[in-house]
């Protein structure tokens, strides 16, 4: 399964992960996302600097 | 920054956009399991007489059928077992078996097993290298050679059903493909059950994952442990529906329920038409080669077969 580790910063704090994600040009639809190695759902609003974990589950 | 669970305090671990949800593992878990009993249910998929053979291959859709049917189902007393199939890919198929036998090793599930070689006296691998292109890909042949050994194993297990992990994303990508190939027949073949009308797979086929998003398969297995492969076979090559997979996951960004909705549309169009009584068993024929049934002289697996051989 192919995993990417992404580090969200000041610019994107207040967005959900499902903005960023598709901001990234990743499509929410096809990941999971771990912070911490924790699930977490793409309704998480990002508020510090943080390194997220996708998870390509539909390739 | 941790969002709550929908319907307890804890933190939950995804949001399913089409209903706003936000579940925990516990709360996830009964949601995808009571879809799961319910699409049983109300497609009438088997019933406490049937005797289920789950097609396994090893990847995250087959596996977690495979752990649900055992599960919730060996303690209602209904009779099940695994089928494999070996395409006999180097270095791909040893992997995905061995995921499906440790597994059924471990919940002492009885596992039924057969090889295109077995079957057909020639492998995948063997297959990639003679393929006529003009046929299409590697991806055709084995396809081919797999439902007929799937059905060959589940006639001589004696099963009644044949249960395949196919979800809603695939069904989606499957009812457009064939919308746009302008092909009725095969548009109206697919379902949730299917078989008892596509001829040259006479075992009832059924597909309790019908109703299932994939994205949510692959959090079930990933949230309950449940082993699975996900090694790429070298020969997978479906441009085609992968361009039909993205325009999907793409739609339901935009409008999060699409592959419900689609699907259950091309359920009200199947359910109005009367198309279904046109592919019935009417053109039944025995194979002139393999002796079982088909629509033609020869099956298409005996015709592919055949054909490469001559190469
Ligand atoms: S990807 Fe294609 S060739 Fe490989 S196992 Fe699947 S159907 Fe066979
Ligand atoms: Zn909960
Ligand atoms: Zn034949």
């Amino acid at each position: 399964m192919l995993k990417k580790k992404i580090t969200i910063t000041k610019n994107d704090f207040n967005k959900t992960l499902r903005d960023i994600l598709i901001d990234l040009n990743i499509n929410p639809e096809t990941v999971l996302v771990k912070i911490d190695g924790i699930f977490k759902p793409i309704s998480t609003v990002i508020k510090k600097e943080t390194e997220i974990e996708v998870l390509v589950v539909i390739k | 920054m941790n969002i709550k669970c929908d319907k307890c305090s804890k933190d939950a671990l995804i949001y399913l956009a089409y209903g706003k949800h936000n579940f925990c593992k516990d709360h996830f878990n009964d949601f995808f399991e009571s879809r799961f009993k319910k699409t049983i249910r109300q497609f009438k998929l088997f019933s406490q007489k049937d005797y289920l053979g789950v097609a396994t291959s090893g990847g995250k859709d087959s596996m977690v059928l495979l752990y649900l049917i055992n599960k919730i189902f060996r303690e209602k007393r209904i009779n099940f077992c695994a089928i494999f199939v070996d395409e006999g890919t180097d270095n791909y198929s040893n992997k995905t078996f061995q995921v499906v036998k440790d597994f059924c090793t471990k919940e002492n599930i009885k596992l039924v097993t057969s090889s295109h070689k077995k079957e057909f006296d020639i492998s995948t691998q063997e297959i990639g290298e003679k393929y006529d292109k003009k046929e299409g890909t590697v991806c055709t042949y084995c396809g081919v050679l797999r439902r007929k050994t799937l059905n060959r194993l589940a006639n001589k297990e004696k099963v009644s059903k044949l249960l395949t992990g196919h979800n809603l994303d695939d069904e989606c990508q499957t009812i457009l493909m064939n919308l746009l190939d302008n092909d009725t027949l095969r548009f109206f073949r697919t379902g949730p059950e299917t078989g008892i009308i596509d001829i040259e797979n006479t075992r009832p086929r059924i597909k309790p994952f019908y109703l299932t998003p994939e994205k949510e398969i692959a959090a079930y297995a990933l949230f309950n442990q449940i082993p699975f492969h996900d090694c790429n076979c070298p020969f997978f090559r479906t441009a085609k529906r992968n361009h039909f997979r993205n325009f999907l996951n793409e739609t339901e960004i935009i409008h999060p329920g699409s592959k419900f909705s689609l699907v259950k549309s091309f359920l009200k169009i199947k359910e109005l038409s009367n198309l279904k009584k046109i592919i019935t068993k009417k053109n039944l024929k025995k194979c002139k080669i393999c002796k079982e049934d088909t629509s033609q002289d020869i099956c298409k697996a005996c015709e592919l077969i055949s054909k490469i051989k001559k190469i």
